[in-house]
C-alpha cells in the first residue's frame, strides 16, 4: 500500500518532463522558427520547453479539475464482514447515473451476488450504492448504477475516434484514498493482430486502477484500463468496445439468476465467432521434422518455437513449435477461459534404438493438463477418448481427446487432445491442444481439422 | 501292555519320549526312579503312572509329593486319564499316552510335492537369478534417455533383487523355527519365477492397451489376475516351507492376499473420480512392431466423441 503511494507521487513528478520530451508535435512549429544566431537559438529553445510545460500542466490540471466528480473508486463489499473484498476505478458517463468499471472489478459481485454488494466512493469522500445494469465478460468491461442521483451528476465525454498513434492519452483511476490519478502515455494504435483488441498503453497502470478512463488531451474517453493480475504492460479496452456496452445505458437492472446466462451467452457467442474464423479457412502448413503440421493458424495467435541442438549430450532431437492466442477471458477468481493453444514436438531418436526411444516417446505425451487453473466449483473432471486413428493424409495417431465440462454454464467445455504419430520406428510427432470454454460443434470440427491437418512431406 | 511318556517343551512340542513294557511307571527325583526327572521341583518320588486292570485306563497317582500334580492345569491326587491331558509336575510337562488310541491317518504325499522337486535345484535358481537381474537392468536400459552406465545401473538394480530375496529368506526362516526344512532353494527359485512371470504380464497388459483401447471391464481383468497371482505365489511359498493340510494353507493364503489387496482396491477406490487438472488416460506407445490391430479413420473417431459429451454432463448433474 505504501509503496504504491510513494510510487504515484513520484510519477506524478514526472509527468511534466516525460510529456515534454515526448511531445514532438508541439515542438516542432516553434523549431522551425528559429533562424538567427546560435544564441538566439536556444533562448526559443527553453521558451519552446517552458511552453510545453505550461501546457501540459494546463491539461492535467484541467483533467483534475474537470472530471474529478466523475470518476469514483468501486468497492466491493462483503456482506459477512462488511468490509471491501476487491476496490477498482469507475467513470460516469451519463447524468443518469451509468458507472462504467471492469468486469473483474465487479466479478465476486456476479458469481455471488448473495454475499456482496457493490460500492462506490466519490472524490469528496461521499459513497452510495451501485447496481449492475450489464456486464461484457469479453471485453472485460461492467455498466453499473447509482441507486440513489445527486443533484449535480456529471459525466465524461465518449471519444468519437481512437486519436492518432503517437498523440498523449491519460490514464485515470481512483485506487486509494488519494483521490483521483493520472499516469500519461502515449497511444501506440491498436494491436494488429489480435483476436480481442486492446490498446497497448506504455504508461504503467496499477491493480486499483482497474475500470478507470483513459482519455484524450480534451478529456473524452477513448478506453478503459485493464489491469488484472499477470497483464505486466499495461492493455486498455479501446473505444469501440466500451460503445457495444453503452447500447444497454438505458436498460433494467440484470436479475440475479440473469447474470451467468448472460455471462454464458456472451461466452457461447464470442467462441462461436473464434471458431468461425478459425474453422472456416483452410489452415497454413509448416514444415517440423518430416511432418507438416498447421502451426500458425490464423493472424492472430503467436507462435515460438525451440530444439535441443544446443545440448550436445542429448541423444535425440527435439524440435517444438508452440502457439497460442495471447488473450484468455477473465471469469472470476484465477479462472479464465478462451484460451487456445497449439503444440507440437518433432522427436528423432536414432541414436536410442527402437525400444528406447518409444519409451522415451510414451514419457513424452504423459501428464498433459489444462491451460487454465479452473477448480472443482467450476469444471467436472476430465474424461478422455483414446484410440489409434489414421488420417486423410494416412498419418496414423496415437490420439487422446479429453473434455471436460462447466459447472456453471451449459454447452460450454474445455477440451485437451494430444497425439502422436505410430508410423516411424525412431520418429514422432507429437501434437498436442488445449481449448478452453467451447462449444460441441466448435470443438468437433475444430478437432477433425486439427487431425485431418497432420501429413508426412 | 505299554505306557508311553512324552516329555513338552514350554510350548507343548514333543522333545523326548519314553516307552515302558511295564503296567505301572515311577516318576520322580530319584535314581530309583523308572522317569527320572532332572527338575528341583519335583519330589524324590513324586507321582505313580498306572493301567486300571479293570478299566485298562490311564491313571496318575500322587506319592505325596510336595508340590501335587496338576492336569489340564487342576491339582488332583488321582485321575483317570483321555488322551491330550498335559500333566505338569514341579515345572515338568509331560503327556502320558495310551497306545491303545489308534493314530490319525497318515497325510498322502501328494504329487505336487514331487513335481516341485525341479524349483530344489541351486543351479536353476542361480540361474533364475542372473536372468531376473538382467532383466531389471534391460528395463533400466530401455527406461533410459541419457548415455546408459551399466556400473552406475548395477547396485540399484542388485538392491531391488536384494529386497525382493527377503520373501524366500524369510519363509526359509520361518520354515527353520518350526524344525522344518528351510527349502531355500525352492523359495529362491519361485521368487525369480514370480519377478518374470510380473514383467512378462505387464508387458502383455501395455500390448493389449496398446492395441484395443479396452474400457474399465479390463481393469477388474487386472485386478482379477493380479489377486491370482499373489494368492497362488503367497499359496505356493506356504506349500514349499510347510506341512499343512490344504484347507489350512488354502485359508492362511487367502487371508494374506486379502490383507495385500485390499488397501490397495481401497485406495483405488478412495480416489475416485478426486478432482485432477490433469486428465487421466493411457500414455503407452509401442514400436510399430507391437501394432497389430487396425486403426480407424479420423471421421469415425469425432463421431465416437460426440458421447463423450453426454458423459461429462452427466458428470455436471452429480
Amino acid at each position: 500500500m505504501v509503496a504504491h503511494v510513494i510510487y504515484f507521487v513520484e510519477s506524478k513528478q514526472n509527468v511534466n518532463r516525460l510529456t515534454n520530451v515526448n511531445n514532438p508535435a508541439k515542438l516542432a512549429p516553434l523549431i522551425l522558427i528559429v533562424t538567427g544566431t546560435h544564441i538566439l537559438r536556444i533562448l526559443i529553445f527553453m521558451l519552446s520547453m517552458f511552453c510545453s510545460l505550461a501546457h501540459s500542466q494546463q491539461t492535467a490540471q484541467n483533467l483534475f479539475g474537470q472530471y474529478r466528480t466523475a470518476l469514483y473508486q468501486i468497492k466491493i463489499i462483503e456482506l459477512e464482514s462488511g468490509n471491501k473484498s476487491s476496490i477498482g476505478s469507475g467513470f460516469q458517463i451519463d447524468t443518469s447515473g451509468n458507472v462504467v468499471t471492469n468486469y473483474h472489478v465487479v466479478s465476486e459481485y456476479v458469481y455471488n451476488p448473495d454475499k456482496f454488494r457493490i460500492e462506490y466512493l466519490a472524490h469528496d469522500g461521499s459513497e452510495g450504492q451501485l447496481q449492475l445494469v450489464d456486464v461484457d465478460v469479453i471485453n472485460d468491461l461492467a455498466l453499473v448504477r447509482k441507486v440513489a442521483l445527486s443533484e449535480q451528476e456529471s459525466a465524461f465525454p465518449i471519444a468519437q475516434s481512437l486519436p492518432k498513434q503517437g498523440s498523449a492519452i491519460y490514464s485515470l483511476g481512483n485506487p486509494h484514498d488519494l483521490g483521483m490519478i493520472v499516469v500519461p502515455g502515449t497511444f501506440n494504435g491498436l494491436k494488429k493482430s489480435s483476436f480481442y483488441q486492446r490498446i497497448h498503453f506504455t504508461g504503467s497502470i496499477n491493480p486499483g486502477m482497474s475500470g478507470g478512463p483513459v482519455v484524450n488531451e480534451l478529456g473524452e474517453v477513448m478506453g478503459v484500463n485493464v489491469a488484472t493480475a499477470g497483464n505486466q504492460i499495461g492493455f486498455l479496452i479501446p473505444l469501440a468496445k466500451i460503445q457495444g456496452l453503452l447500447t444497454s445505458q438505458n436498460a433494467q437492472v440484470l436479475e440475479n439468476e440473469q447474470l451467468k446466462p448472460r455471462i454464458q451467452e456472451q461466452l457461447l457467442d464470442n467462441q462461436n465467432k473464434l471458431f468461425a474464423l478459425l474453422n472456416n479457412h483452410t489452415w497454413p502448413t509448416s514444415v517440423l521434422g518430416e511432418a507438416m503440421i498447421p502451426s500458425k493458424i490464423t493472424d492472430f495467435i503467436s507462435c515460438w518455437g525451440g530444439s535441443n541442438t544446443s545440448d550436445k549430450e542429448a541423444l535425440y532431437l527435439s524440435v517444438e513449435n508452440r502457439c497460442q492466442l495471447d488473450e484468455q477471458i477473465y471469469l472470476h477468481n484465477g479462472l479464465r477461459t478462451g484460451g487456445l493453444e497449439l503444440e507440437f514436438e518433432w522427436l528423432d531418436g536414432k541414436s536410442l534404438g527402437e525400444h528406447r526411444f518409444y519409451n522415451f516417446y510414451s514419457q513424452s505425451i504423459t501428464g498433459a493438463g489444462a491451460s487454465n487453473n479452473a477448480t472443482k466449483t467450476d469444471v467436472t473432471n476430465f474424461r478422455c477418448q483414446q484410440d489409434k486413428v489414421t488420417n486423410i493424409n494416412g498419418v496414423t495417431n496415437k490420439t487422446v481427446f479429453c473434455l471436460r465440462a462447466y459447472k456453471e454454464f451449459d454447452q460450454l467445455y474445455d477440451v485437451l487432445f494430444v497425439a502422436a504419430t505410430l508410423d516411424h520406428t525412431h520418429q514422432g510427432l507429437i501434437s498436442h491442444y488445449t481449448l478452453a470454454g467451447v462449444s460441441k460443434e466448435s470443438a468437433l470440427v475444430f478437432t477433425q481439422k486439427f487431425m485431418d491437418a497432420i501429413s508426412w512431406q | 501292555m505299554a505306557i508311553v511318556l512324552e516329555l513338552l517343551s514350554r510350548k507343548n512340542i514333543p522333545l523326548k519320549h519314553y516307552k515302558f513294557e511295564q503296567d505301572y511307571v515311577c516318576v520322580g527325583r530319584d535314581f530309583n526312579n523308572d522317569l527320572r526327572l532332572d527338575d528341583p521341583y519335583v519330589c524324590p518320588s513324586h507321582m505313580l503312572v498306572a493301567i486300571d486292570p479293570e478299566s485298562g485306563k490311564l491313571m496318575v497317582n500322587d506319592c505325596q509329593s510336595t508340590n501335587g500334580i496338576k492336569v489340564n492345569n487342576k491339582f488332583v491326587r488321582q485321575a483317570t486319564l483321555n488322551s491330550h491331558d498335559i500333566i505338569k509336575i514341579g515345572r515338568t510337562r509331560l503327556r502320558i499316552i495310551d497306545t491303545k488310541v489308534p493314530l490319525v491317518e497318515a497325510i498322502p504325499l501328494s504329487e505336487l510335492e514331487e513335481n516341485m522337486s525341479w524349483l530344489n535345484q541351486s543351479f536353476l535358481a542361480i540361474c533364475l537369478s542372473f536372468v531376473c537381474l538382467g532383466f531389471l537392468l534391460l528395463t533400466k536400459y530401455l527406461g533410459s534417455v541419457q548415455e546408459f552406465n551399466l556400473i552406475k545401473a548395477l547396485p540399484s538394480e542388485l538392491g531391488q533383487l536384494a529386497v525382493f530375496s527377503l520373501w524366500p529368506l524369510s519363509f526359509a526362516i520361518l520354515a527353520k523355527v518350526v524344525k522344518k526344512e528351510s527349502h531355500i532353494v525352492s523359495q529362491f527359485s519361485l521368487t525369480w519365477l514370480l519377478v518374470l512371470l510380473t514383467n512378462t504380464l505387464i508387458l502383455l497388459q501395455k500390448i493389449a492397451i496398446f492395441n484395443i483401447h479396452p474400457g474399465t471391464w479390463f481393469i477388474w481383468l487386472e485386478l482379477l489376475i493380479f489377486a491370482l497371482v499373489v494368492g497362488g505365489f503367497i499359496w505356493l511359498s506356504l506349500f514349499i516351507a510347510f506341512h499343512q493340510t490344504n484347507h489350512r494353507r488354502n485359508i492362511i493364503a487367502c487371508s494374506m492376499t486379502f490383507i495385500i489387496l485390499a488397501p490397495i482396491y481401497a485406495l483405488g477406490f478412495l480416489n475416485n473420480d478426486e478432482f485432477d487438472s490433469r486428465p487421466s488416460y493411457n500414455p503407452v506407445l509401442l514400436p510399430p512392431t507391437y501394432n497389430l490391430t487396425s486403426a480407424v479413420p479420423t471421421d469415425k473417431f469425432i463421431g465416437n466423441a460426440n458421447s463423450l459429451f453426454t458423459q461429462v454432463d452427466k458428470l455436471k448433474i452429480k
